[in-house]
């Protein structure tokens, strides 16, 4: 509970200092307030996702706290205060499948479980999980932008360059802006500016696409429905969920949970302390790692194809309004037609694509990571609690103009 | 609907190493191991069923005397609490079976029900090497489980409950420099394997 509150509290303030962030109306702002929106544009990218990593190590923290003083906060498998816990979905059912529960104290934690998930989507894959933070500590960059799913690779490879190459065109653009402000001279560096984003973001989406320096709205649309290939939202993750489950029934104990990477790191930084504070030695400390190894290292898809914990959160989280990243269409490059900007999709370690909420991935897949606010040139991305009503139907339906396109 | 082959193979292939995970271990004979559990968790079955392995108990305990089953105690035991008499004795607080998540821990009875029963190590025992020189264990049985007779101690089955505090305080085999897997002068088992002999 204490540690989850942890994590949500960089999360709100984060959605909260975006929301501040995209209310600043950056392009009518004076010249002291667009370099100090600049700014904090440059430091936000960095404290997020350090933020996130804080977040994952703070655990590891309270795990260290719950080792010397006995506090009993418990994992990553289980945290709370006394009774009131939250405890790992997956565990929980399993447990309840293999028959062992004479308490309804499982089905309490498991509804806790359940509340949260609703609430916060799957922000424990992006806020407490350790699973990224062991992949972002003993595998460098590099292999954080190699965990994220198979379409995303090639599109992470170029990243480094278009975010320095847009960075550049703010700055410049911010300058520009600040030195003229005439209606006429703010109208012909807006295009100019556009041109910029465009090259340095445009990730072509097909052959129609490529040639041109700006599309429409309506054709990149077009031709983004018309070359995505259709994948169900099932994917194998829920395979395995299914088989930890049915094979927990069957051999009577949650089977899952004997290799889950999660509690494996967990165990394995627990006997580590215990190795150095109290001499205790034990095979687990090369049998664990070596298990964690083959997951994280051999099969390092895990988080996208094999994890069922994901899994649930995703199946549960379908339920999850709050929190989730909002679009300011006026604002987006993309929705209001000025280029083909595609950050908040490239920087997505899920994968989503915000411009079409019917796309390849389900919004509900979000874990909240705040990777796409960061990234928008426009700031035009916000996480608000609740979600607004306004301009949210217009990026879900295709006009009839792009139907009549598509069936073409 | 776009399920590659792939994919099938990757559902079904972790599926198949669950399953197998979970056969080798029912065949493995899980739920017969002789570790002693904390309060409440002394149908093995039951137990393994429920422990989730999160560690809630082992952090929580004030006498420190839930450990973490070790890989040597068993594959599929690993991570799981054991009760460590080396490092305290159980004041039954109840606090491990209050923070459990899955119910996997029950409050017990003290005076009733037992965690398991103490055994005299003659190999191990101060007082079977110079009868009459130790009687650490008696005086300090909270129940009054461990008597001396004809110099030996000796443990009333019935009264013992196997709190370990007897395990705690015995002065045999204490000054090792790795926490050991060697016995002390007594020691606590299951009462399983206490009526196997």
């Amino acid at each position: 509970m204490t540690k989850n509150k942890a994590a949500a509290t960089p999360e709100q303030a984060k959605a909260s200092a975006a929301e501040g962030a995209s209310a600043t109306p950056a392009k009518t702002a004076g010249s002291a307030q667009s370099k100090a929106a600049t700014a904090a544009k440059g430091g936000k990218r960095r404290s997020t996702d350090n933020l996130r990593l804080v977040c994952g190590l703070g655990f590891f923290v309270v795990v260290g706290i719950g080792l010397t003083f006995n506090t009993g906060l418990g994992t990553t498998d289980s945290f709370g205060w006394q009774t009131i816990a939250a405890v790992c979905p997956v565990g929980a059912i399993e447990t309840l499948l293999a028959g062992g529960i004479q308490a309804p104290v499982a089905l309490v934690c498991l509804a806790i479980t359940v509340a949260l998930v609703l609430f916060f989507g799957r922000a424990a894959c992006g806020w407490l999980c350790p699973v990224p933070v062991v992949r972002r500590v003993f595998g460098g960059k590099k292999a954080v932008a190699k965990s994220v799913s198979d379409s995303k690779e090639e599109e992470a490879a170029c990243d480094a360059q278009k975010n320095a190459a847009v960075k550049v065109a703010i700055d410049d653009w911010r300058a520009k802006l600040a030195v003229d402000t005439s209606p006429a001279a703010r109208a012909q560096i807006e295009r100019e500016f556009s041109a910029i984003i465009h090259s340095a973001c445009a990730t072509p989406h097909c052959a129609e696409c490529a040639g041109h320096t700006t599309c429409s709205q309506e054709t990149m649309r077009v031709h983004d429905r018309k070359n995505r290939i259709k994948v169900s939202h099932y994917d194998t993750r829920f395979a395995v969920l299914i088989g930890a489950l049915a094979s927990s029934a069957i051999a009577g104990f949650p089977v899952f949970c004997l290799v889950c990477p999660v509690g494996l790191t967990v165990a394995t930084f627990i006997a580590l302390w215990r190795f150095i504070t109290m001499n205790q030695g034990t095979w687990g400390l090369i049998v664990m790692p070596v298990i964690l190894i083959v997951e994280l290292v051999v099969l390092r898809k895990w988080c996208h194809r094999l994890c069922p914990i994901s899994a649930f959160f995703s199946l549960v989280g379908k339920g999850n309004k709050t929190l989730r990243p909002t679009v300011d269409e006026k604002k987006c490059l993309r929705l209001n037609g000025t280029a083909v900007c595609n950050r908040c999709h490239d920087v997505c370690p899920e994968g989503i694509d915000l411009h079409d909420p019917r796309g390849l991935v389900a919004p509900t897949e979000c874990i909240k990571c705040a990777a796409c606010v960061d990234a928008c040139p426009e700031s035009c991305i916000t996480m608000p609690l609740f979600p607004k009503r306004t301009g949210a139907s217009q990026a879900t339906t295709l006009t009839d103009k792009e139907e009549q396109c598509l069936t073409n | 609907m776009g399920i590659t082959r792939r994919d099938f193979l990757v559902a079904g292939v972790s599926a198949a190493a669950l399953a197998a995970c979970g056969s080798t271990a029912a065949y493995a004979g899980v739920g017969t191991s002789s570790l002693v559990r904390p309060v409440g968790g002394q149908d093995e079955t039951a137990f393994l069923a429920g422990c989730l392995r999160c560690d809630r108990c082992r952090s929580v305990c004030p006498e420190n005397v839930i450990d973490l089953a070790h890989a040597e105690d068993g594959f599929f035991e690993m991570r799981t609490p054991k009760m460590n008499f080396h490092l305290g004795a159980c004041t039954f607080c109840n606090k491990c079976v209050d923070v459990c998540p899955t119910g996997a821990l029950q409050a017990i009875d003290p005076s009733r029900d037992k965690l398991g029963i103490a055994e005299i190590r003659p190999a191990q025992c101060v007082a079977y090497r110079n009868p009459g020189s130790c009687s650490k264990c008696v005086d300090v049985c909270p129940y009054d489980a461990c008597h001396i007779q004809g110099g030996y101690p000796v443990i009333d089955d019935d009264a013992c409950n196997g709190c370990g505090t007897c395990v705690y305080d015995c002065p045999a085999l204490v000054l090792t420099a790795v926490d050991s897997t060697g016995e002390r002068g007594v020691e606590v088992v299951t009462v399983a394997e206490h009526e196997r002999g």
